[in-house]
Parts: structure tokens; C-alpha cells; sequence
């Protein structure tokens, strides 16, 4: 499952109680670039490397989902010019990723309410979504247009207008049947929470599924972010207990 | 009398330029672009000194035309479109030139001061905008103004009693070898006490480095103005700033010291 470890870090994770799924909250692009004196955009350039990093790393180690936050509901409301270059760098990416992707059997999948998003990138996206659907190496799951309370909203619709239809009874709606209409239907919650930048909030990410997630954040800004740091998140990680709610420590992935 | 009204001045002038820094934002830009018009201004004054009413108005128009244009772009974040705009400023120059070089061949020395003055005056002065723009840019701004007027106060004190060798006698009689020296001292000593108040993460040696660099830097600018004045023979810049002289003599040192900033923080 991993191949080189690159360092004598990598080679003392515990492969056995590796996180399932990690899901990263990609703060700090903006303050960057503010930070070299650069434009903000530069700064999402940036990111866009350590994106591949991340990518490179949990694929090495031998995770299998990576959720990262790309872009939310609330992102559309920046300024004109910030929202048309993370577009145009959005699709950028895609397509000159599309072979790595391709070449190392990961699968593209998104959530959150794509259709808001231009045309041009929609199909980019689509295409790569489509032409990795049957890999089966790391889920790579990019939360595009995404927010968590209307993701559940959404749920709720969907289910007041089954029940109101008849199709459904009250007394039947369990996690299950909720979590079944959610855009993570059939992904696994995400074990491990990561977020740059030093910021301690949620910001409306996956709100459902983080239920029981292990949480760290790290002061380090997005594009800074790289494997070593990563790997010593990991190695945190499996020192902790992780007890859903229940007194026994260590339930097995 | 002299100095009553400098005081005057300064103690009117100088809240008000904290809180504008402080606001930091549009209102800084508009105060850059302020400075940068009336140091523009000024500078015409002095290098077109011998042309006096035979100036063709529309090459120095243009240039006071880039200001507030640089001056917005910086403050977009677009410093990646300057280096095409003083193309296109250069191109225009040299357009509005030929029509006047029948009348006086010395058109093409009116274009090349344009274009240096435009480098000269908005492109280093813009550069102070996305300094402000930085985590602590209030306090980067600060340090930078304190540390090149500390560096001017304690090299007119230390070359008034210490002074002795004669730093450049052709281009300004008072300055003197020690009197730099100390200037390069005070510059230390403003930067290093802000970066123990308010940067206590920067490494000592990056510290020392900016201070001297940034002090340098503005002992040249100051120079380099004193230069362009002597040769046309003129003492003050201006009279805008009462008690104080001009706008370009206030700034003169901040026009190189600004940018070897900007160098510094995004090479240290």
C-alpha cells in the first residue's frame, strides 16, 4: 500500500492505523502572497503546488480519500477578479493534471453544487471526473461551490418532499437514510481534519461528516504546507485515542 | 520664525498622515498618489528649468497623467502591468515628440527626463503600497519612515559636532564623512528597537541587514535629489509644505528607501 517512504518519519507511521480519509481546509493562500508583497493571486498559484504535493503524499502513504476545500459557497462573494482567476486556475489545473491523475490511478470526484460554476470549467471538470471514474488507487475529492448547511438543507428538501409524496415514513428517516442523499453519499467520513493558516473554525466544511473527525490545525500557511509536515500530522494522529463517544480507547478504522 | 512654522506644520501634518497609514486601504493610496503628483510637479519644475515657456505641456502632462494610473494599479495588486505602462507612457512620449522636434530638437532630452521621472517618482513610490498591503503594514510602513528620519536627524547631530571629512562637497557642502556614519547608526537604532517592539520573530542579522540597506538607500536618495537640484540651480523643490520646502525634498530619501524595502522583505 506505501510505497518509498521518503524519510525515516514516513517510514514509523503505523500503516495499520493510517486515516482512511483526510480531509484538508486550504487556508492561507491570500495572506501569502500578502506576506511576499505579491497579489493574492499569486498566491493561489501557489497553493496549487502544494495541492499537488498533498495529492503526491497521500498517495505514497497510503491514503485512500483526500477531500480538499477549494471553494465555497461563501468564496463567490470576493472580488470579481479573484473568483474569475480561481477559475481560470481551477481549470488550469485540470487540465494539466488530468494525465498525472490518470497515470497514477486516482479518482476525480466533487461535491457541492458544481452547476454554479462557469460552463468552461464545469466541462473541464466533468471530463476528468468521467475519464478517472474507474480508477480505484486514492479518491482525490475536490469541494467546489461547497457548503455544508445547504448540503444538509438539501437533504431535508429532498426527504420532506418524499415523505410529503408518501414514498417515505417519518419513523424510517435514520443517519443512514440522511447521509445516503448528501454529496458524500457513498464516501467514508473523514477521520482526520486538517486546517492552514491557523484559523480554529469549521467554516460551514462538511458539517455532517466531521462528526467524529479528529481535528488539527496548524499555523502554516497553504502554500507552505508540505509532505514533512504532513507526515508529523499523521504520526500525531496515531498517537491519538479515538473513542466515538463510547469510554474504550481504539476502535479499528 | 523659520521654525515655528515647521513645528506647525508637522505637528498638523503628521496625525494626520498616522491616521491615513493607519486606515491604510484606498485612503493610503489616495495619499500616495497625492504625494506623487506634487512630487512629480516639482521635479518638472526643476529639469525642465531651462525651457521655461517653450515646454511642450503634453509630455509632462502624460507623465503626471501615470501617477494616479500606477498608483491604482499597485494598489489592484497588478504591479505585473507596469513594466507595460511605462512602455506605453515611453510610446506615447515619443509619439507627442515628433510632432514638436521641427520647433526644437532638444524634444528628445524633454522625453528622456519624463521617462526617468515617471521611474523616478510613481514606480518607487507605488511600491510602498503593497508593503502596506503586508501582514503588519502599518508597522512596515512605520519602521521604514522612522528608520529613514531617524538615520537624517542623527546624521545632521553627529556631522554638526563630529563632523570633519567632507562626504561630497560638489553636491551637498554640509555632509560630512561621520555625519553618514551616524546617519547609518540612527537607521540601526530606530530599525532594531521597532523590530524588538513589534517584529520579535525576525532573525537579528535580517534586521541589521534592512536597516543599513534601507539607510543607505535613503542617504543616496537624498543625494541623488540635492544632484538634480544643483544642476539646475535651484535650492528648494518646492514651497507646498510651509516651513518644510517641497514635497520632493520631504521624499527624496523614501524614493530609494522604499523599494530597497520592498527588495529586502521579499529577499529576506
Amino acid at each position: 500500500m506505501s510505497s518509498d517512504p521518503h524519510s525515516p518519519e514516513a517510514a514509523a507511521l503505523d500503516p495499520e492505523r493510517l486515516p482512511r480519509h483526510v480531509a484538508i481546509i486550504m487556508d492561507g493562500n491570500g495572506r501569502w502572497a500578502k506576506k511576499k508583497l505579491l497579489n493574492r493571486v499569486k498566491g493561489h498559484e501557489k497553493g496549487a503546488d502544494a495541492v499537488r504535493a498533498a495529492v503526491k503524499t497521500c498517495r505514497e502513504i497510503g491514503i485512500s480519500y483526500l477531500t480538499l476545500y477549494a471553494f465555497s459557497t461563501e468564496n463567490w462573494q470576493r472580488p470579481r477578479m479573484e473568483v474569475d482567476a480561481l477559475m481560470a486556475l481551477l481549470k488550469k489545473f485540470l487540465q494539466t493534471e488530468a494525465e498525472e491523475l490518470r497515470a497514477n490511478n486516482i479518482r476525480l470526484r466533487t461535491i457541492g453544487e458544481t452547476d454554479r460554476l462557469p460552463d468552461d470549467v464545469r466541462h473541464a471538470l466533468d471530463h476528468v471526473v468521467s475519464q478517472t471514474r474507474h480508477n480505484d488507487g486514492l479518491h482525490l475529492i475536490l469541494a467546489l461551490s461547497y457548503g455544508g448547511r445547504s448540503e444538509i438543507l438539501h437533504a431535508v428538501r429532498d426527504i420532506a418532499l418524499e415523505v410529503k409524496a408518501g414514498r417515505l415514513s417519518p419513523a424510517t428517516i435514520d443517519e443512514t437514510l440522511l447521509a445516503g442523499k448528501l454529496f458524500t453519499r457513498d464516501i467514508p467520513d473523514p477521520d482526520l481534519l486538517i486546517r492552514t493558516s491557523g484559523e480554529l473554525r469549521l467554516s460551514n466544511f462538511l458539517l455532517w461528516q466531521l462528526a467524529y473527525a479528529e481535528f488539527h490545525f496548524t499555523p502554516t500557511l497553504w502554500p507552505d504546507f508540505g509532505e514533512d509536515e504532513f507526515i508529523r500530522i499523521l504520526a500525531e494522529y496515531q498517537r491519538r485515542e479515538r473513542r466515538y463517544g463510547k469510554v474504550d480507547s481504539d476502535q479499528p478504522t | 520664525m523659520m521654525h515655528l512654522k515647521r513645528w506647525i506644520t508637522g505637528l498638523l501634518l503628521i496625525p494626520m498622515l498616522v491616521f491615513i497609514l493607519y486606515r491604510g486601504g484606498v485612503l493610503f493610496a489616495v495619499l500616495i498618489a497625492v504625494a506623487g503628483l506634487a512630487a512629480m510637479w516639482e521635479y518638472f519644475r526643476i529639469v525642465y528649468h531651462a525651457w521655461q515657456k517653450t515646454l511642450p505641456g503634453a509630455i509632462p502632462v502624460l507623465g503626471l497623467a501615470m501617477v494616479p494610473v500606477l498608483t491604482w494599479l499597485a494598489h489592484a495588486g497588478r504591479l505585473d502591468l507596469i513594466p507595460g505602462l511605462l512602455a506605453l507612457n515611453l510610446l506615447l512620449a515619443g509619439a507627442l515628440s515628433l510632432r514638436y522636434f521641427g520647433k526644437d530638437p532638444r524634444v528628445l532630452e524633454i522625453v528622456q527626463k519624463q521617462v526617468q521621472g515617471v521611474l523616478y517618482i510613481p514606480v518607487l513610490l507605488v511600491l510602498l503600497i503593497p508593503i502596506r498591503q503586508a501582514p503588519q503594514g502599518f508597522w512596515l510602513i512605520f519602521t521604514l519612515v522612522f528608520v529613514v528620519f531617524a538615520g537624517d536627524t542623527l546624521a545632521l547631530y553627529v556631522g554638526t559636532f563630529l563632523g570633519r571629512h567632507k562626504l561630497c562637497p560638489n553636491i551637498s557642502p554640509k555632509k560630512t564623512v561621520e555625519g553618514a556614519l551616524g546617519g547609518l547608526g540612527g537607521n540601526l537604532l530606530a530599525g532594531l528597537s521597532m523590530k524588538l517592539l513589534v517584529f520579535p520573530d525576525i532573525a537579528w542579522g535580517k534586521a541589521v541587514i534592512f536597516c543599513l540597506a534601507v539607510g543607505a538607500a535613503g542617504q543616496i536618495g537624498d543625494l541623488f535629489e540635492s544632484q538634480m537640484k544643483r544642476t539646475s540651480g535651484i535650492k528648494d523643490s518646492g514651497g507646498i509644505l510651509p516651513g518644510h520646502g517641497g514635497m520632493l525634498d520631504r521624499i527624496d530619501a523614501l524614493l530609494f528607501a522604499g523599494p530597497m524595502a520592498y527588495a529586502m522583505i521579499v529577499v529576506l
